[in-house]
């Protein structure tokens, strides 16, 4: 949103992308993102926050935008896909409510980010890739940076990962507005399903879906800020 | 010269259409608003660059001519393609720096042309001053024929494949593992393609709770965003089962689905969703030819639902469709009609829709049978606001109508991603009721509203921080005053669309900007809608820019002898509201020639050609008649009568074909047209003959006063409607009449031409 503020100031001058700082400029710069951006605005899970103070956000963005990869935005990764603001990446994961022996399924690899802070708090991650080149990338980034448990798989999301099924937690992003059928039916009774609805901009809403342990279905939309709709409550 | 200046002007026009086009394929459309209104700035700064080059001009405007005309040409050759090689993504404007570099250096690139190509035109009006009007009527009735050309041009593929940006679905969806191009058209209606891999699935709002298979479908994108999927398989069963499973599903627990009228109807979701149904006789009313044709080439002879001989296939505007047809139905569906990430975005929030309007819906009611339905579904965001949106303007349709108990008549369903919204006329059966009632909670659908009875004690399915659409319900059944005082309240704009003010998917409240900038940069993202923002930022920009390049010259101007007459402000001020007026006539007149053709191509080329050839025939006659405050005042004047005439000749005109709408439209506009076309010449010949330089210093003003222009009609269309537009247009030619007047007759009005 950055952007919108930009546009709205006109020609706005936007400093050029610094370089890659030292390693402990790095750290510093990733401890601020979790206290400001994540802990600041609410996400509590401890496992969460550790998480993320954990995984080199820095080593899964594209070489030139290294130096924004702690900044308060999403960042593209190529092929049209952005890794998700630190925030939403913090709020989704926590809502996940996953244990130390979770097993966790994320739809869209991406750059494997999110997989990483996955594979920090929970104990099987699945990861499903639909562009081979992403998926090549995140594998290769992802073993070199000790996330090599992670599986990652080139595929179509839709039909989930049934040899592994079912999962206690699922990430997937319903860019057609619905969720397909497989995953739904591979979560677990008493797991959560969590849909970041947006655009390329970044993940505007987040909807869980719960699994009760009747396996009855029911959905939560939530918004990432606090915002009263009326403008004077009677 | 009156010949050069008419090819100029036909190319300029011709380009700036065309650039257009090309920029909403590679980009989103509002990117290429945006881009192209700042490369516009480059027609006015030719103005001011000529005011400071006066004197070194003077003597030799004829060589000077030449040579900007061939440097025109040449421009004309080279700034696309370096354009077009820049590496430019607008969707990067919101996380990259050099994205800002890159966009000015776009803009100021295809600024080029524009500058070579007025500035040449200007100094053909400055070697021949007495020849003015004339040559403004080269120059009116040149880009007039521009729009055509245009128009013409749009049906061949461009000679550069568009590199369409990696955030529109299109490449997308290509990269998929097996994806390939199995069509692909090109019409000045739009970039059709279809696109078939295995990976593509397309069931919008389907149920959580469906858990079969999906059949094969093949992805349709119009400009490389999403319009649909094309589904194989229509006669097996096991292919059809999903399409019960659907939010318009709904509507066939109510209805006796024989006669059903799809609006809107594309790769044919729909349609199949009514044969599935049982429906007898279907009614498919799509407006792009090229989507059929790919949708039909795309499937099997089978599944082409286009080939059914139940389904009955109108290519055109369904407004026009429903202002003509005699036929009643039992059932009338309007479907989502852009994809959900977009919607999501606000991509397409100050586009037109004279499909959701009240006095659409109150026209399909019309065309029920006695027992029918209206089904509407549309996506849901939070907070809410187009599920709200959807209640209030079906229950405005209702109580236009004349129905006294609106709350009886509607029945509001809602997913996690959908809502869906059932209209009936004489009311739901208890029977119905309960079918409904099982439909949605097999379904996991929340009931917002049930006939007449507030949700009550129906499961919750899926929560919200605050179900907003069931107030909007339970307000539509207490009557206009709840509706009006929830509108009031509510942060986003949900006053139902009207033909006056099409705007279905404009949300944002100008009063509520300063609640979500107070909220923070990083976290309105949830509100943004980056098509109002476009317009938003164009206005400040060139606003601004426009008033730095016009305190330039007016500075040196006013340094300089001989002095006229007439003051340099009244020179401004005239030139500058003629300059405002001349646009939002012409952006009014864009607006509601939409409604009568049912596309923006149409409705823009037959408005800029209209206007501009016309007001080419006024230019013409403008030398004869007397100069002053009269042919200001005159149009000003016209303007009401159009403002009763325009809706007359859009209600008598819609029920013909479009031959027939864009003659008469074309003819609504010409009076005033030809009367628009005089202001400028005489203005010229009164205002500024003795005065050197002050030529070029009215072209400048007129010319940033037409580029804010589009975006000051843009906004007060979304806030107040068209007659508004109009209305502000009159009042700029009020104010040109009245400082033409205090010029007045010991003004320069008599002072004899050159």
């Amino acid at each position: 949103m950055r952007g919108a503020a930009l546009v709205m100031a006109g020609f706005g001058l936007v400093a050029g992308v610094a370089r890659a700082p030292a390693q402990g400029a790095v750290d510093r710069e990733r401890q601020a993102m979790v206290d400001e951006q994540v802990a600041g605005r609410g996400v509590r899970d401890t496992a969460t926050l550790r998480a993320m103070r954990i995984v080199p956000r820095h080593d899964f963005v594209p070489a030139d935008l290294r130096g924004a990869a702690y900044s308060d935005r999403p960042l593209p990764i190529g092929f049209g896909q952005t890794i998700s603001q630190p925030f939403i990446v913090g709020y989704m994961t926590e809502l996940l409510s996953l244990g130390p022996r979770s097993r966790v399924l994320e739809i869209g690899t991406g750059s494997g980010y999110q997989a990483a802070i996955l594979a920090e708090i929970a104990g099987e991650v699945y990861s499903v890739e639909i562009i081979s080149q992403l998926a090549g990338g995140a594998e290769e980034r992802l073993r070199r940076l000790g996330y090599g448990r992670v599986h990652v798989r080139r595929g179509d999301g839709f039909d989930g990962w049934k040899d592994a099924a079912p999962f206690d937690a699922i990430i997937v992003t319903a860019a057609a507005g619905f969720v397909p059928p497989p995953l739904v039916e591979q979560l677990k009774p008493g797991g959560h399903l969590v849909i970041p609805v947006g655009s390329v901009y970044g993940a505007q809403n987040l909807v869980v879906v719960e699994k009760a342990a009747d396996g009855s279905v029911t959905t939560r939309t939530l918004l990432p800020v606090r915002f009263v709709p009326f403008v004077r409550e009677h | 010269m009156a010949v050069a200046v008419f090819a100029i002007s036909v190319v300029l026009l011709a380009f700036e259409i065309l650039l257009l086009r090309f920029f909403s394929v590679q980009y989103f459309s509002h990117f290429a608003y945006a881009v192209i209104s700042i490369a516009m700035l480059g027609g006015g700064a030719s103005g001011t660059l000529l005011v400071l080059l006066r004197e070194r001009v003077r003597g030799r405007e004829r060589q000077a001519f030449a040579w900007t005309a061939a440097a025109f040409a040449c421009l004309l050759l080279a700034c696309p393609i370096a354009a077009y090689r820049l590496p430019f993504e607008p969707t990067a404007l919101a996380w990259s720096g050099k994205a800002w570099g890159a966009l000015l250096l776009v803009a100021l690139t295809l600024a080029l042309p524009f500058f070579a190509g007025t500035a040449a035109v200007i100094l053909a009006m400055l070697a021949r001053p007495a020849n003015t009007p004339m040559l403004y009527a080269a120059n009116l009735a040149g880009s007039g024929s521009g729009a055509l050309l245009a128009l013409a041009l749009l049906g061949l593929p461009p000679p550069w494949v568009p590199r369409v940006s990696p955030f529109k679905a299109l490449p997308q969806v290509e990269a998929y593992p097996e994806a390939r191009r199995l069509g692909e058209r090109w019409s000045p209606l739009g970039w059709v393609i279809a696109v078939g891999t295995p990976a593509f699935h397309y069931a919008p709002g389907l149920s959580l709770a469906y858990e079969a298979n999906l059949p094969p479908q093949v992805a349709i994108f119009v400009d490389g965003e999403l319009a649909g999927g094309a589904t194989q398989g229509r006669g097996e069963r096991a292919n059809a089962e999903f399409l019960d499973w659907l939010p318009a599903a709904a509507a066939y627990r109510a209805a006796q689905p024989h006669r059903v009228l799809v609006i809107g109807s594309g790769p044919g979701l729909e349609i199949l969703i009514a044969l599935a149904h049982g429906a007898r006789h279907v009614v498919a009313v799509e407006l792009n030819p090229d989507v059929i044709a790919l949708t039909r080439q795309a499937l099997d002879s089978a599944s082409d639902v286009y080939r059914d001989r139940r389904v009955e296939l109108v290519v055109g505007d369904a407004r026009s469709f429903v202002a003509r047809t005699r036929e009643r139905f039992d059932l009338v569906v309007l479907a989502p009609t852009e994809a959900f990430g977009t919607a999501a975005a606000g991509l397409h929030a100050l586009a037109e829709d004279y499909l959701t309007t009240v006095q659409a819906l109150r026209i399909y009611l019309r065309h029920l049978a006695p027992g029918g339905v209206l089904a509407m579904t549309r996506w849901v965001r939070t907070p809410p606001r187009d599920d709200v949106k959807m209640i209030l303007t079906a229950g405005a349709a209702l109580r236009a109508a004349g129905d006294t108990a609106v709350g009886e008549h509607l029945v509001c369903l809602r997913s996690w991603a959908a809502a869906t919204v059932l209209v009936r006329p004489q009311g739901f059966s208890p029977d119905e009721i309960s079918r409904l009632r099982s439909f949605a909670s097999s379904r996991l659908l929340d009931v917002d509203w049930m006939a007449g009875r507030p949700s009550g004690d129906a499961p919750v399915f899926n929560r919200v921080e605050r179900p907003v659409a069931r107030e909007a319900a339970l307000a539509t059944a207490r009557g206009s005053d709840s509706v009006a005082a929830l509108v009031a309240r509510y942060a986003f704009d949900v006053r139902p669309p009207t033909d006056d003010r099409p705007y279905f998917a404009h949300f944002i409240r100008l009063g509520m900007l300063r609640r979500l900038v107070a909220l923070g940069a990083a976290s309105w993202l949830p509100f943004a809608e980056w098509g109002y923002v476009a317009v938003l930022a164009t206005l400040l920009q060139g606003a601004l820019v426009a008033a730095i390049l016009m305190i330039v010259p007016a500075a040196v101007l006013a340094g300089r002898g001989p002095h006229g007459r007439t003051p340099l402000q009244v020179i401004g001020t005239y030139f500058g509201a003629i300059g405002l007026g001349y646009l939002l006539i012409e952006m009014a007149f864009i607006q509601q020639l939409q409604l009568l053709l049912g596309h923006p191509v149409y409705a823009v080329t037959a408005a800029v050609a209209g206007f501009l050839i016309f007001s080419g025939a006024g230019s013409l006659c403008s030398a004869r008649l007397t100069a002053g405050w009269k042919p200001a005042a005159a149009v000003a004047a016209l303007i009401v009568v159009e403002l009763v005439l325009v809706p007359v000749a859009v209600r008598e005109a819609q029920p013909l074909g479009l031959t027939a709408r864009v003659v008469i439209g074309v003819l609504a506009l010409a009076p005033l047209a030809v009367a628009m076309g005089v202001p400028f010449p005489s203005g010229v010949r009164a205002l500024t003959a003795d005065r050197p330089g002050a030529l070029a210093w009215a072209w400048a003003v007129n010319g940033f006063a037409s580029v804010i222009a589009a975006s000051v009609a843009t906004l007060i269309a979304v806030e107040w409607g068209w007659r508004w537009v109009l209305l502000a247009g009159a009042a700029c030619y009020a104010v040109a009449a009245l400082s033409a007047r205090r010029a007045g007759p010991g003004g320069a009005s008599d002072v004899p031409v050159q």
